[in-house]
């Protein structure tokens, strides 16, 4: 399609490449080299850079552009033979005025001219450049910089071995132009030279590669440990009024779960259907069994609450006959649903340990107890969470799904989202701090997600954009069960 | 770009110092004939001297230089071949002070270099103009007034070039064998 000359002075458009994203919350692959060559406008520019620093997938892909863009460059470069780039010094007073001079005739065909008009203007020009013993100061500086280029593009095919390859993005504080980001994405990714490919596309396999294994690198390797329920206590005998019931509140399967309870003894005495009743206990941790204040014992079900004092004891009182079980719960550890089943009695006492859990970065607990022995397999647990907080989005959140492979990256379903029950999915990495940073898309704007677990609490940030603007969210997501439905 | 007589030499000089280089290796690398290369350059802003005032000058330019290149390939190919070597014959020591580097291309810097060009011709005409117009810095937006492309099209026109003649590069470089190692 050709334009008319005058066209250009019309269609001037002078529109930034508009940011796409995929339906996974990714950067399309057009949007991620109209990033890297400056053609999103800043506050887009900005959004790339910051999901990239915490998205694999976008920064593989943006590795593997930056090395189609120079290796695009060194074929160009590759095809000229001459350092044409390198352009002689041209006197311009000179030149202009044949140039004018041409244009005041009116008529030009500069093919039949051809030889009169270029002879006339570069002759008299060569004359001059070939007695000066010296270039003009313009002259220099292009040649300094066209030959700069044109060395340091080319290197990479004579001189194997040498390795220039950028690991990190330094934050920005004056947007770089265009030219100076397409300089920078040349010279930053000149890649070693492989012998088993041609020296051109090396770059590009060699650059993607190193950029993969400095993320390995990165990575923390996380121990898992999973949690083995310790032996069921011996059975109690009968006619205990109050029996202390141990139960040990770490993931135990469901079948482990009833065998327990079925070894528990009875207590005598069934209590009335009709009746209320109070249940006493004390609540330990359960590595080291020191008690535990201030947890938080409920009736589900009901509004009735009680909460352990500095000996880790509590009363709840008016217990209904057909409450099945407690929910004991403290920031820092494992919620522990309490079977009341086998607890019978006017007055009735229950003990319970508590397990410490928390996303940390030494060690992942996860909730499906799979095997004793830690491993780095997938690790999947799903967890019913409330919200406490004022938002658009969060309080939508019903479930959050975890994945992890052990290697510092989540993946976080998040159940609940609104006008669908699609699950979106997060990528989430852990920092040294243990907290997450993750993306997901919604209704087809940008949310980026800051995580910070605190016990059975998540502290999320949420920042929505839409185009230029930012809405924030700050909601506490508290883990109300373990199990999604 | 019309001007008058006043401020005459010192734009003339402005639009010279700012494009002329760029026209010439972006006419280059597109016709791999520098002689011919020169010539559309001084054709081009014989044109920008007898234009007016435009929103963007290097876009303009590039527009024009993309334009002439049409119009030589399509008439002159022949006439052009002829004139060339006629022109090598006739300006044979001149072309030698040219070329700031002496005659030292080695046979694979040769290969290279035919096997690059040979990439580039396989993708589409556009295609081609649009990276030759990013590598001498033009922008999306100059990019795009410069061919009749929306800014969205550039994108997407830059993406699949790139990987295409990467691509074809590749795809050649494999097909001549072992020979392309670097040393």
């Amino acid at each position: 399609m050709s334009l008319r000359d005058d066209d250009a002075m019309n269609t001037f458009d002078s529109t930034p490449f508009r940011l796409e994203w995929t339906q996974d919350g990714h950067v399309t692959e057009e949007s991620t080299y109209a990033w890297l060559d400056g053609a999103l406008a800043d506050a887009d520019s900005d959004l790339v850079e910051s999901h990239v620093q915490i998205c694999f997938v976008c920064s593989a892909a943006v590795a593997e552009a930056r090395g189609f863009i120079a290796a695009s460059v060194r074929i160009m470069n590759a095809a000229d033979l001459s350092p044409r780039n390198v352009v002689p010094h041209i006197d311009v007073v000179r030149t202009a005025a044949k140039i004018v001079a041409l244009a005041d005739q009116g008529n030009i065909s500069t093919m039949r001219t051809r030889n009169n008009v270029s002879s006339t203007l570069l002759t008299p020009v060569l004359h001059r450049w070939y007695q000066r013993p010296a270039f003009s100061a313009a002259a220099t500086l292009l040649l300094l910089v066209g030959g700069a280029y044109y060395v340091t593009t080319r290197l990479p095919m004579s001189a194997p071995g040498h390795i220039s390859v950028a690991t990190s993005r330094t934050p920005n504080t004056v947007a770089p132009t265009v030219k100076e980001r397409m300089r920078d994405s040349v010279q930053r990714f000149t890649p070693p030279v492989s012998s088993s490919t041609s020296p051109l596309i090396a770059g590009k396999t060699a650059a993607t590669k190193t950029r993969m294994s400095e993320r390995v690198v990165q990575r923390r390797k996380l121990a898992v440990s999973t949690q083995i329920p310790s032996s069921v206590p011996a059975p109690l005998p009968l006619g205990s009024e109050s029996l202390p019931v141990v139960v040990v509140a770490a993931p135990a399967t469901a079948s482990e779960r009833k065998v327990m309870s079925s070894t528990l003894a009875t207590i005598g005495g069934v209590a009335d259907e009709a009746s209320l009743r109070t249940i006493t206990g004390s609540i330990r941790e359960r590595t080291t069994s020191k008690p535990l204040e201030a947890v938080h014992i409920s009736v589900p079900g009901t509004t009735l609450g009680a909460m352990t004092d500095a000996a880790g004891t509590f009363t709840l009182s008016n217990v209904p006959a057909e409450a099945r079980s407690l929910l004991v719960r403290r920031l820092g550890y494992e919620v522990a649903n309490v079977s009341l089943d086998t607890v019978r009695g006017v007055t009735a006492s229950v003990n319970v340990s508590l397990t410490a859990a928390f996303i940390q970065l030494n060690g992942v607990t996860v909730a499906s107890a799979a095997t004793p022995a830690p491993r780095k397999e997938k690790q999947t647990s799903c967890f019913t969470v409330s919200s406490e907080g004022v938002g658009q989005y969060a309080p939508l959140v019903r479930g959050i799904q975890w994945e992890t492979d052990g290697s510092g990256t989540y993946q976080a379903t998040l159940q609940g989202w609104p006008q669908s029950n699609d699950l979106r999915r997060a990528t989430f990495i852990a920092n040294e701090a243990g907290e997450l940073r993750g993306a997901v898309t919604a209704r087809g704007n940008r949310l980026d997600l800051e995580i910070k677990p605190q016990g059975d609490t998540w502290i999320v940030t949420l920042r929505e954009y839409r185009g230029t603007n930012v809405r924030s969210e700050n909601v506490v997501f508290k883990r109300v069960a373990q199990g999604c439905q | 770009m019309l001007l008058t007589p006043a401020r005459f030499m010192q734009d003339i000089e402005r639009l010279f110092r700012e494009f002329h280089s760029p026209i010439v290796r972006y006419l280059t690398r597109q016709l791999n004939d520098a002689d011919l290369a020169e010539e559309l350059a001084q054709e081009t802003f014989v044109r920008a001297l007898r234009h007016g005032p435009v929103t963007n000058e290097r876009a303009w330019l590039f527009a024009v230089a993309t334009n002439l290149i049409r119009d030589t390939i399509r008439r002159n190919t022949r006439q052009r071949k002829h004139l060339v070597a006629l022109h090598a014959e006739l300006t044979h020591d001149e072309s030698q002070l040219l070329s700031s580097e002496p005659d030292e291309v080695s046979p694979e810097e040769l290969r290279q270099a035919a096997m690059a060009q040979q990439a580039l011709e396989h993708i589409p005409e556009r295609d081609r103009a649009a990276l030759f117009m990013s590598q001498e810095g033009l922008n999306y937006q100059e990019i795009a007034a410069a061919l009749g492309l929306s800014v969205q099209s550039v994108g997407t026109t830059l993406t699949r070039a790139r990987k295409k003649v990467v691509q074809s590069y590749e795809t050649l470089a494999s097909e001549n064998g072992g020979a392309h190692v670097a040393s």
